[in-house]
């Protein structure tokens, strides 16, 4: 079966997102890795993934940047990826090779995770995302820790289970003060 | 110059305590290993049972500290620790009164009432040559507003607790950019050490 990668880009100290427009955003895009991700392990990690699921938040908001910023590293990756994006509401999707999961979502998800080996990646948004972890489907967390206490921004781990526990794979000092975390479920 | 540095447990999503001031959780990982590592306390008895790397980590950091502050709600959850820190160091607690039947006789748990300032000062002159560790919420948000503390020091725990008590609540200046931590992994937590910059 496969798995359930999500990846966390900008995450504080305190545990809030970087939400467009604020100060911690600003700070985050500051850093040149943020505004040009080209680290090869990232890219790979990206290439190498079954499919790419997403909420409509987020589908609108990366596939236009994907399509006409096409000298962004993650362009040509995400522009040929398999791609399903989680709505009731949306009718077409123009983003090539992209699919719309409009049922249950458990139900949704089964139907990719299963028949095969290796990972789907989960992008946001953040209700996306939260139903994600409601459900209890995600398997894994990669969280980008900035050294940044930031006081207002989207709670991200907002009205997950309980008692949550994880299994701690990776932690790695990355360049300009952010920590790589790399987590597992506990199951 | 003697260090100020914040000393806590937290979870992933923020959280230092259950909405109960229970900690188990993410106090897991100083239970979780098999590399013994004792207080210097022999009175209280405890015995720290953690990975190799945050047996490093842990010794390393108890011989740093020299005096440790403490807010009253701290105080009250370790029972006073029955008057004699557990790292054998003397121990401040910030509270506006001083606990009925408090201070004891020899005990080094010593009380200020009169703020943060002095509290951290008097910590500091205990702490001599060594470093002040500060512990529990209240008073490293209370240090942190009034930019007391040079190193924040987080055990980040493995664990999503979802509600309780936060570490980073109330601030009256956010944000607050830290510097590049030093980071050790352990089993189930990751130990960082944050520089803060003097605003």
């Amino acid at each position: 079966m496969r798995k359930l990668v999500a990846t966390v880009f900008n995450y504080s100290l305190d545990g809030l997102l970087a939400d467009e427009g604020t100060e911690f955003w600003k700070f985050c895009f500051d850093l040149p890795e943020n505004r040009e991700p080209d680290d090869p392990a990232q890219l790979d990690f990206l290439q190498s993934a079954y499919a790419h699921i997403m909420g409509r938040t987020a589908y609108e908001s990366i596939s236009g940047p994907m399509t006409t910023a096409t000298d962004h590293p993650f362009a040509p990756i995400l522009n040929a990826a398999r791609k399903v994006v989680f709505s009731r509401t949306l009718k077409t999707a123009d983003w090539a090779n992209t699919t719309i999961a409009a049922g249950d979502t458990a139900e949704e998800i089964d139907k990719l995770r299963l028949g095969g080996d290796g990972y789907i990646v989960v992008w946001g948004g953040v209700s996306f995302w939260r139903s994600l972890m409601r459900l209890d489907l995600i398997d894994e967390l990669q969280v980008s820790l900035f050294p940044y206490v930031a006081g207002d921004g989207t709670r991200l781990f907002d009205g997950v289970p309980k008692s949550y526990r994880l299994d701690l794979v990776s932690s790695t000092a990355s360049s300009n003060g952010i920590v790589e975390l790399q987590y597992r479920r506990h199951r | 110059m003697t260090k100020v540095i914040a000393i806590m447990s937290m979870s992933l999503d923020g959280y230092v305590a259950d909405a109960n001031d229970g900690v188990g959780e993410v106090f897991d990982w100083y239970f979780s290993g098999d590399v013994e590592v004792p207080t210097a306390s022999a009175s209280s008895g405890m015995t720290f049972r953690v990975s190799p790397p945050s047996a490093e980590h842990l010794r390393g950091l108890v011989a740093e500290i020299g005096a440790m502050l403490t807010g009253r709600r701290t105080f009250e959850v370790a029972g006073g620790w029955d008057g004699q820190h557990p790292w054998d160091i003397p121990a401040f607690v910030a509270t506006h009164h001083v606990p009925d039947g408090w201070p004891r006789p020899g005990s080094t748990v010593q009380f200020v009432t009169d703020g943060i300032e002095s509290a951290v000062a008097r910590a500091k002159s205990a702490a001599g040559p060594k470093s002040v560790g500060v512990h529990g919420a209240q008073t490293i948000q209370q240090c942190l507003d009034a930019g007391l503390l040079d190193e924040l020091h987080i055990d980040l725990a493995a664990v999503l607790l979802g509600s309780g008590v936060r570490l980073f609540d109330h601030l009256a200046n956010t944000p607050v950019v830290l510097g590049d931590p030093a980071v050790v992994a352990g089993v189930g937590v990751t130990h960082l050490r944050y520089p803060v910059h003097s605003s």
